[in-house]
């Protein structure tokens, strides 16, 4: 019998193991996430929501979206890993950048942590391998969950004196010490150190206590001892521990069919009717309270009152058979394939209301093997539901893809008439012109190569009026006049109109370079376009078949889950079954036995 | 000895006895052999689980990358998120997001989901395509505010939309200057 520890902060092993890396790996980090991808990835992983949250950082890796958490970014894949039950990914995640860990209290750390994952997922040997890394640098505060721990996984492995020599060379604090007690004592018992293991399970079976959790605890050290003490015939000591255990508790239906063991042990039955017959107004599902129904009938056997006895396994054996009756009927609702079904209408809770075999799946959801199974079957039919909208959603992307070839095929041919090269060569070219005309004038700082047009007529009008022979000597002083006059002005405008034509070309420059470029992309997309729409069809093609392999695969795993659920339903019924038909031929036999013994008294008299 | 042999071990005839404890001890040993067949079973289907669990995954990446390259390639990108501190002045119900006067997200949060922004946790609100050129992005929050009363505030930002792909991160945190909620708008760059 092996103990739960302490309840802990409510953090799983992976969730803890992850904030640890991410305290040390980024200890200046502020609050908010410094990456979009990486505050998404939180916003999933705080949900426990794994299957977006791997893959959004996944993704964000892939785009190096991760500019400022990209270090921190490959512990918590790991995290995400070991919390969805990828355990060998994510551990082969963290050996690899435990190796290269500078801090030894963070390593420590670490594979206490991988160890307590490892045991939660019922792999008690990995664990004790893992807890054989942690060093002498694991923080105080921890100390008593490592030792705690490495008992357990002692115990589950079979290996109960290495763990009394653990506990006992430990004095563990507060209330891990009441745990710490438990689990020795049973190691100690286990060990075949018999009275050291009853010494302490007795102690703590008088321990003042307060609280649910640690009363539970109590209970379970009095039973524990009061069927070791039963087992080596100490009958008397045994009630005294059985009568310890409180009559509300979880564990007294045990402690109630053990008190009647003790004192039928004695032979004092007058005695053992008290507990069995309490027995008798339990939940009749309960395995105590099932033997309990033959238990009684056998101590008035023994008290001398056959009438009594008679009417005790006579209800036996009706009990019994109803009992057959429903777990028949169970086990066929079971076999029909039902349990799946009801499973999943319960959100893999098994509250089902089905009233053949509903009660009995609480039984079966107490066991890890069984919800292990349930997880197992909830984990498919999420994958399956993932896969099935991709489906949804491949379909969806081939029409996606066949409107935007249609609509690129419609609108292609006016596009590519605007496209005009020749066009843009011509605007380039009297654009080269102009720049070289503009650089000559700067050059040469010749001022009426940029005369605006009214400087421009006013000097061709000079030119005309100069070239005619019948110019008086005054008209011609007044025309050189009004040409150094034109001349004065265009040079005093010169700098600004030099800066401003200058600035025109620049602004010409680049519109003409926008507009190549325009031209290059609209080129461009034009011949990528066909064949973006073929690799995305290749892409979709391929991801549409992948779909299909993996939800085949899916399909067959969810089938052996599911067929092994049942069998794991079944074997249980079925020794439920086993064990009421034994009951039952047992208490025909002696309800045969009472008749006889009757009659033979009858005929005597 | 199973517990049921007991009561019929005084009152039955020897060879009775014998019989039923020899069942019931060959029961339990049927029940013990089937337990670690069945968990090896199970243990070989975790494995087979957590392998289709991998290939999965590897393939759920690949299709988010093809739906995003798909339906909001880089160009007209756009994106907005949402995050929060801790939330001391207000309490998030909804958000509401219209971009250009129409109406392109409305999100109801869950306590769970409102814990994990607070944890640090980003919600991306809406994503689409946008053309470039010049929009505008007003959200909408609605919660408690300051005392538990009803609070609605709005916040907008006027964006350009370049050639890249474009990401607005709706900001609420705790002003402890003027003890109120303040809403903001921040503007990534995603080219």
């Amino acid at each position: 019998m092996r103990m739960r520890a302490p309840q802990k902060t409510g953090m799983s092993a992976a969730l803890a193991l992850v904030a640890l890396l991410q305290a040390v790996a980024t200890p200046a980090a502020p609050p908010a996430a410094q990456d979009l991808a990486w505050g998404e990835t939180l916003y999933y992983f705080y949900q426990q929501d794994y299957i977006p949250a791997i893959t959004r950082l996944q993704v964000a890796r892939t785009r190096q979206e991760l500019a400022y958490h990209d270090q921190e970014s490959e512990l918590v894949l790991g995290g995400l890993m070991l919390g969805y039950g990828m355990h060998r990914r994510a551990e082969a995640i963290f050996q690899a950048l435990l190796e290269r860990h500078p801090r030894p209290s963070v390593r420590d750390q670490a594979w206490y942590f991988l160890a307590q994952a490892r045991f939660q997922r019922g792999l008690s040997d990995e664990a004790l391998t893992a807890l054989a890394r942690v060093g002498g640098d694991l923080p105080a505060r921890l100390f008593p969950e490592r030792v705690d721990l490495e008992a357990r996984a002692l115990l589950a492995t079979n290996q109960p004196a290495q763990a009394a020599e653990l506990l006992t060379g430990h004095e563990l604090p507060g209330g891990w010490r009441f745990y710490g007690d438990y689990n020795l004592g049973i190691a100690l018992t286990r060990a075949g150190h018999e009275s050291d293991g009853d010494a302490i399970l007795n102690s703590l079976g008088r321990e003042s206590v307060s609280g649910a959790e640690l009363s539970s605890l109590r209970d379970r050290a009095n039973l524990a001892l009061g069927y070791a003490r039963l087992a080596r015939q100490d009958a008397a000591g045994a009630r005294e521990a059985f009568d310890r255990v409180r009559l509300d508790g979880p564990f007294s239906n045990r402690a109630l069919l053990g008190a009647g063991w003790a004192d039928s042990t004695r032979g004092d039955y007058a005695a053992a009717l008290g507990p069995w017959a309490e027995l008798g107004g339990r939940d009749p599902l309960d395995a105590a309270v099932q033997e309990s129904l033959i238990a009684l009938p056998y101590a008035y056997v023994q008290l001398g009152t056959p009438g009594q006895a008679v009417d005790g396994y006579e209800q036996a054996v009706m009990g019994y058979e109803s009992e057959l009756d429903r777990l028949q009927l169970a086990i066929e609702r079971v076999s029909g394939g039902s349990l799946a079904t009801s499973l999943r209408a319960t959100e893999y809770r098994g509250d089902v209301s089905d009233a053949a075999f509903g009660r009995y799946l609480y039984t079966l959801m107490a066991r890890d093997v069984f919800r292990q199974s349930v997880s197992g079957l909830r984990d498919l039919d999420e994958l399956d539901a993932l896969l099935a909208g991709w489906q949804d959603s491949a379909e969806a992307f081939n029409a996606m893809l066949q409107a935007r070839r249609d609509r690129f095929g419609s609108s292609r041919d006016p596009v590519m008439a605007a496209v005009d090269h020749q066009r843009l060569e011509e605007l380039e070219e009297r654009h080269s012109g102009l720049s070289d005309q503009t650089a000559a004038a700067r050059a040469d700082r010749d001022v009426l190569a940029l005369a605006d047009s009214h400087e421009r007529q006013l000097l061709a009008r000079i030119d005309a009026l100069e070239s005619r022979a019948d110019l008086s000597g005054t008209e011609v002083a007044r025309l050189q006049r009004l040409r150094g006059v034109i001349y004065w002005n265009a040079n005093a405008a010169f700098p600004a109109r030099l800066r401003s034509a200058e600035k025109s070309l620049r602004i010409t420059e680049e519109s003409l370079a926008a507009a190549r470029q325009k031209m290059q992309r609209i080129e461009t997309a034009d011949a990528e376009a066909p064949r973006s729409f073929d690799q995305f069809e290749d892409r979709i093609s391929d991801a549409t078949d992948q779909i299909a392999v993996m939800r085949a695969r899916v399909a067959r795993a969810t089938e052996r889950q599911a067929g092994l659920l049942e069998q794991l339903a079944i074997g249980e019924l079925q020794a439920r079954h086993d064990r009421v038909s034994a009951y039952l031929a047992q208490a025909r036999f002696a309800l045969a036995a009472s008749y006889d013994r009757a009659t033979l008294a009858e005929v005597g008299q | 000895m199973s517990s049921a042999a007991r009561y019929s071990s005084c009152t039955s005839p020897a060879g009775t006895k014998r019989s039923a404890r020899a069942a019931l001890v060959s029961l339990a040993l049927l029940a013990i052999a089937a337990m670690p067949t069945f968990a090896a079973e199970q243990i070989d289907m975790d494995a087979e689980v957590r392998d289709l669990k991998a290939d999965v995954l590897d393939l759920n990446r690949e299709l988010f990358l093809l739906e995003e390259e798909l339906l909001f390639p880089a160009n007209t990108q756009v994106a907005v998120y949402l995050s929060m501190d801790t939330g001391n002045f207000f309490e998030l119900d909804s958000v509401q997001v219209t971009i250009d006067d129409r109406d392109v997200a409305k999100y109801l949060y869950t306590e769970r989901e409102v814990d994990a922004l607070h944890r640090g946790g980003v919600h991306r609100v809406f994503m689409g395509n946008l053309k470039a050129g010049d929009h505008e992005m007003v959200a909408v929050f609605t919660g408690r505010g300051p005392h538990g009363r009803d609070y609605r505030r709005a916040t907008a930002l006027s964006f350009e939309k370049g050639l890249g792909a474009r990401f607005l991160e709706l900001v609420i945190s705790d002003s402890d200057a003027n003890l109120q909620p303040d809403f903001r708008v921040k503007e990534w760059n995603g080219d």
